[in-house]
């Protein structure tokens, strides 16, 4: 029997994913903009500038600390370099999740077929491609994010620091990638039993 | 690579006995795919209540329908 909730996710998720090219490629036009002529207004580099004063913003008697404000930087002209940097701050995490976003839509495309289609070793190997891709993804697109952040900073303010905080979501892709990998190991392993089980007289 | 393998010798029973594959499916209450499976060595096991049941119907020993080649 179909799972009819399986496909209605699947149909939720590929939207999803169609909406999610529509905002790669939107911010890529940013990014073309910025490089040619310059951030338009209502766009820019958004950079993390730490340590920011925030007078009378507490209440007496509370102090507050570790305040982190997110600027939108404008570079004035056209900024290749900085357009290029930017693009490897948002780009690479991006693709990350669109590729993650369509390999979990192909898997759960074989509800469709049946239960049978939905477990059965291509499914087990999407969710280990899964898997990886989050795990791969999440990290290298978080040590280019913090370089090219770095590195933008270091151009765009005077305030410069080279230490941020890994993005919020890095834990939450890495520990989403491992259990991918864990269920991808799970059907693998029920295959195989149901395997023996139906070649069993 | 192909070691010793568990055959089961249905075949040799059947023709001994003059039986057929559709009867002893029928006496047995096993399919004759399944029996087919269990007779060409596709079979990955065998359960004691269908090896019971293949002796009941063959009027063998469990020894009789399996060979250790």
């Amino acid at each position: 029997m179909p799972t009819r909730w399986i496909t209605r996710l699947e149909t939720l998720l590929s939207i999803g994913l169609a909406l999610g090219c529509l905002g790669v490629l939107a911010g890529l036009a940013t990014n073309v903009l910025i490089a040619f002529f310059g951030a338009p207004a209502g766009t820019g580099v958004p950079l993390r500038v730490p340590a920011v004063p925030v007078p009378g913003a507490v209440a007496p008697g509370a102090s507050a600390g570790a305040v982190t404000a997110e600027v939108m930087v404008r570079p004035e002209g056209a900024a290749p370099l900085e357009s290029l940097l930017y693009l490897l701050m948002w780009l690479p995490a991006t693709v990350t999740g669109l590729l993650a976003l369509f390999t979990l839509v192909r898997a759960l495309r074989r509800a469709r077929s049946g239960d049978r289609a939905l477990f059965s070793a291509v499914t087990a190997g999407h969710l280990r491609r899964l898997g990886w891709i989050l795990i791969c993804g999440s990290i290298g697109s978080a040590v280019l994010g913090w370089a090219a952040e770095a590195i933008l900073s270091s151009m765009l303010l005077t305030d410069d620091r080279l230490f941020f905080p890994p993005p919020a979501a890095l834990p939450g892709a890495i520990v989403a990638g491992v259990a991918a990998l864990g269920v991808s190991e799970i059907v693998r392993r029920g295959l195989a039993l149901l395997e023996e089980v139906e070649a069993t007289i | 690579m192909t070691g010793p393998v568990i055959r089961v010798r249905l075949d040799e029973l059947l023709k001994e006995r003059g039986m057929t594959l559709t009867e002893l499916s029928r006496r047995v209450e096993i399919t004759v795919v399944n029996l087919s499976i269990l007779k060409n060595g596709h079979a990955k096991a065998i359960r004691f209540s269908t090896l019971e049941r293949l002796c009941a119907a063959l009027g063998c020993q469990p020894g009789d329908l399996l060979t250790y080649d």
